[in-house]
């Protein structure tokens, strides 16, 4: 017995350590590509072909779908940042999702709308919708008042009253960054094979934000913030970008994708039954072209800029995450039968597989990982030296790997430039892994068995909104400065 | 983020990570693999794990130290290398207003001023700011960089230099490269044809005939948008080379892009061409050629007739074009054909033919009211109510009674 024991002991040691160099080779794999995507990216873009893009009629209008739910502390600056975009031709449509704040009334005490009657389109089925407002001030901004039905369903309430052959679905707590059209609409126009597009999000807490810009990037304060920095960077830079070079880019974050409108038309627009639908809906557009084998090209870019408000609370980014680990899965599961399916290509032979055996499944092993172990060390199957030194290269790995995300972001974003940040982040790095990743991943696991219990299920999320602080402080001092200035003259 | 300072050596240094991590990863699970089978001992895998556990703590601490180095160090030098371009643009735009002369031998940093101010004046300012350019040598080592064996990002950097200078001497070298291997490299080159081309003042002064560039320009591997922002780009002097471009032996796609330039650039004296297309075989040529007509306003004589077939085409963007182009047929036979039009079953011809009888006048106007209440189709009559109202020609004062007769 006690040599079964042993045996089954040592076979899950073995399989930990091939899956643990299996999923850091990937990680390294996905790395090395992602950083050719960046390096051909600051090659192939031209700041002169951009401000041409500006100035001439060469463009794709878009339409920006904001979905809206309980939003009234960010929806205003927000709004603010999309309407003062550099590009020539948009429209902006937030749909309010039946909202039970005053999200629509703080839209209207701010932008001045007013109802409008008026018969659209319903190329997608929705809830049905209450009014729709306009303002007078700004002709390009349209709000969709109607009743609750999910994200997905105000995206598709969106793309129905969108007018614009692109589609650009935002959150509502994000904020663009001024040349985010420019750049990611620019991919649409240089290959008509291109049918959707997503570019980078990056954490916005701590940072300074006025009107609606984002005037000074900062680190934020909390730990639990800044985890998330470095996660997003990993995300973005190692992963995504990684994945968008060999053409099997499987997600494009929903807080900011540009996508054809037709090809999300044609595929039935976005899933309303699921938690994962930006996700879901990339994968059924793969399927979609895949399967009538029409060319086509899903691109990620690292240059567009989409700033989103991380949760700040343990308790909502314990929902967050358990949320995108149930859209995982609910993804994953409907479109199983891409699984080492050769027809779909590198989709089905890497990319689908790397998301059930690594980002679906690594929950599981890791937490195994973590009760297993003190209990193989007190029956004495595995050498307390041998633990913690594995244990020390798992962590000096994850460390490497955010170091790189972060390098790449720095040079190619400029961003957290200042020694003490690069600082702080090195030693974010370090203490991602005393509870932080523990919790996390304990959440993904639970999430990995709530999947039909939940199905569906958003949970609330708090929001702070853009540190109002900072909002006015800066605008104070601007017309102080003026003031100061006048007088002085 | 446009090709920093010193963006190779932090990749090849994060390339070289990458790879000796790998590598360490294959070493430590063919260990593991040895000692499964029973090959070495505990001891042996254990010097090995510590080995790649330490190997991998160096890797961070010099990857972390060199990479804020030069982190800094390109920060202090981007920052020295603006104030620079500051000052010189400064200094320039003084000499540009007053003396008129250009300090000699400008350096790196004022090479740069004198491209922005080129790039950002016009007139006779920005003739000097060439003239400059010209006599301060940075034309030729411009065309140098781009006609030599360099790397892509030299090159890449050079194209952006002559996009802004705007060198019609570099219009032979930059057709050349229109053929390159890189497709990078051909879509700059084609941003910088254009710009050049678009500054170049008669026909006669054009360094290499129009016909040859609309030759080249059409043989080139450009993407469509590429190839119709470039014809965007020349602007007035389009005419001559699009007019190349509309010939019998080109393809599809070009045909398309030259006629959709055409449409923005307004070009109404490439009618006689562009009006033949709508017969063309291909639907979205005809599609384009329609398109073009819209845009200047303008239909070919016999063109009703083409329309009115179109008018039953499958596609829904001929049908759409063609809905469109009826703004410039009689008023009484268009209002008739728009009638049919607006009980189409694609959303977006009933809109076109809405908008379009909102444009035939009075004429238009009665049609819209009289579909608006008696149309047979509903979507007809939702139509004209919502471009009604969009218009403020129909109040909504009870919006129920408007939904229910929507």
């Amino acid at each position: 017995m006690n040599d079964l024991w042993h045996q089954l002991a040592l076979f899950f040691q073995y399989f930990v350590i091939a899956y643990f160099a299996l999923v850091n080779m990937t990680h390294a794999w996905l790395g090395y590509m992602g950083l050719r995507t960046l390096a051909r990216y600051t090659r192939s873009i031209s700041e002169t072909s951009l401000k041409d893009l500006l100035e001439r009629d060469i463009y794709k209008p878009i339409s920006i779908l904001v979905p809206a739910y309980n939003e009234e502390a960010t929806i205003v600056n927000s709004v603010q940042s999309f309407l003062g975009l550099h590009y020539p031709e948009f429209e902006v449509v937030v749909v309010a999702d039946g909202p039970t704040d005053r999200t629509v009334q703080t839209l209207i005490e701010a932008f001045g709308l007013v109802e409008e009657p008026r018969i659209w389109r319903q190329a997608l089925p929705t809830q049905a919708v209450r009014r729709v407002l306009r303002s007078p001030a700004f002709p390009n901004l349209l709000v969709v008042d109607k009743e609750n039905g999910g994200k997905a369903d105000a995206l598709n309430a969106g793309i129905n009253f969108s007018r614009f052959p692109l589609v650009c679905a935002v959150d509502a707590d994000s904020l663009l960054d001024a040349q985010a059209l420019l750049r990611a609409s620019r991919l649409f126009l240089e290959d008509e094979q291109v049918m959707a597009v997503g570019g980078t999000i990056r954490p916005l807490n701590g940072s300074e934000v006025v009107r609606g810009w984002v005037r000074q990037l900062k680190l934020p304060k909390s730990w639990i913030e800044r985890f998330q920095v470095l996660e997003y960077a990993r995300a973005f830079f190692s992963g995504r970008a990684g994945w968008s070079a060999i053409d099997a880019l499987l997600i494009i974050s929903g807080a900011f994708g540009l996508f054809r409108r037709t090809s999300v038309l044609e595929v039935g627009g976005y899933k309303t039954d699921t938690v994962g639908e930006d996700m879901e809906l990339v994968v059924r557009l793969h399927r979609h072209f895949r399967e009538r084998k029409i060319p086509y090209r899903m691109l990620f870019t690292p240059d567009p800029i989409c700033w989103t408000e991380v949760p700040s609370d343990m308790r909502t980014l314990r929902r967050q995450r358990n949320r995108w680990q149930r859209g995982l899965w609910e993804t994953l599961w409907t479109h199983r039968i891409m699984l080492f399916n050769p027809r779909y290509g590198k989709l089905g032979m890497l990319a689908v597989p790397y998301y059930w055996f690594v980002e679906w499944f690594s929950p599981v092993i890791e937490l195994l990982g973590y009760v297993m172990i003190p209990f193989f060390l007190i029956t004495g199957t595995l050498s307390q030296d041998f633990a913690l030194m594995f244990l020390g290269l798992a962590v000096l790995y994850g460390v490497l790997l955010s170091q790189i995300s972060i390098a790449m972001e720095t040079q190619m974003m400029q961003s957290y430039t200042r020694l003490r940040e690069r600082l702080i982040l090195f030693a974010t790095a370090f203490l991602e892994f005393v509870g932080y990743r523990q919790i996390i991943t304990f959440e993904r696991f639970v999430a990995t068995f709530q999947v039909w219990r939940k199905r569906g299920e958003w949970g609330t999320m708090t929001r702070k909104g853009f540190k109002p602080a900072t909002l006015e402080a800066p605008i104070e001092q601007e017309e102080k400065d003026a003031k100061q200035l006048q007088e002085s003259k | 983020m446009f090709r920093r300072y010193g963006e190779h050596l932090i990749l090849s240094l994060t390339f070289s990570v990458f790879v000796l991590e790998c590598l360490a990863l294959v070493y430590l699970t063919w260990r593991f693999v040895q000692r499964f089978s029973g090959w070495i001992g505990f001891e042996g895998l254990m010097r090995s794990l510590i080995a790649v556990t330490v190997l991998t703590a160096i890797f961070i601490s010099l990857f972390m130290l060199v990479i804020i180095t030069l982190h800094a160090l390109i920060r202090i030098r981007e920052a020295v290398l603006q104030r620079q371009i500051g000052f010189w643009i400064q200094q320039l735009s003084r000499n540009l207003l007053t003396s008129r002369r250009c300090p000699p031998n400008l350096p790196f940093a004022g090479q740069l001023a004198l491209l922005s101010l080129r790039e950002s004046l016009a007139g006779e300012e920005s003739e000097l700011a060439l003239n400059w350019i010209r006599e301060q040598g940075l034309s030729r080592s411009l065309i140098r960089r781009i006609r030599s064996n360099s790397s892509q990002t030299v090159k890449l950097n050079a194209l952006e230099h002559v996009a802004k200078a705007r060198l019609s001497e570099a219009i032979p070298e930059l057709l050349g490269l229109l053929q390159d291997r890189s497709a990078n490299i051909r879509i700059h080159a084609a941003w910088a044809l254009g710009r050049c081309i678009a500054d170049l003042d008669s026909k006669s002064n054009w360094p290499v005939p129009a016909s040859e560039v609309s030759k080249i320009l059409g043989e080139a591997d450009l993407p469509a948008g590429i190839l119709e922002e470039c014809l965007v780009l020349m602007q007035s002097n389009a005419e001559d080379v699009i007019a190349g471009l509309l010939g019998p032996h080109s393809s599809i796609l070009v045909l398309r892009s030259s006629i959709n330039a055409a449409g923005l650039l307004s070009l109404i004296d490439l009618m006689a061409h562009i009006g033949k297309l709508m017969i063309h075989p291909e639907p979205e040529v005809q599609s384009a050629s329609i398109r073009f007509c819209n845009r200047v306003g303008v239909l070919p004589r016999g063109a009703e007739k083409v329309l009115e077939q179109y008018l039953k085409s499958p596609l829904e963007y001929l049908r759409i074009q063609s809905v469109r182009a009826l703004a410039m047929v009689d008023p009484q036979k268009a209002s008739g054909l728009l009638q049919e039009s607006i009980a189409d079953s694609s959303w977006w011809v009933r809109r076109a033919a809405a908008e379009c009888l909102e444009q035939l006048g009075p004429v238009g106007y009665k049609t819209l009211q009289y579909c608006a209440h008696f149309h047979p189709d509903s979507f007809a009559r939702q139509t004209c109510l919502q471009l009604l109202l969009d218009r403020g020609w129909m109040k909504a004062d009870d919006p129920r009674h408007f939904w229910e007769t929507a």
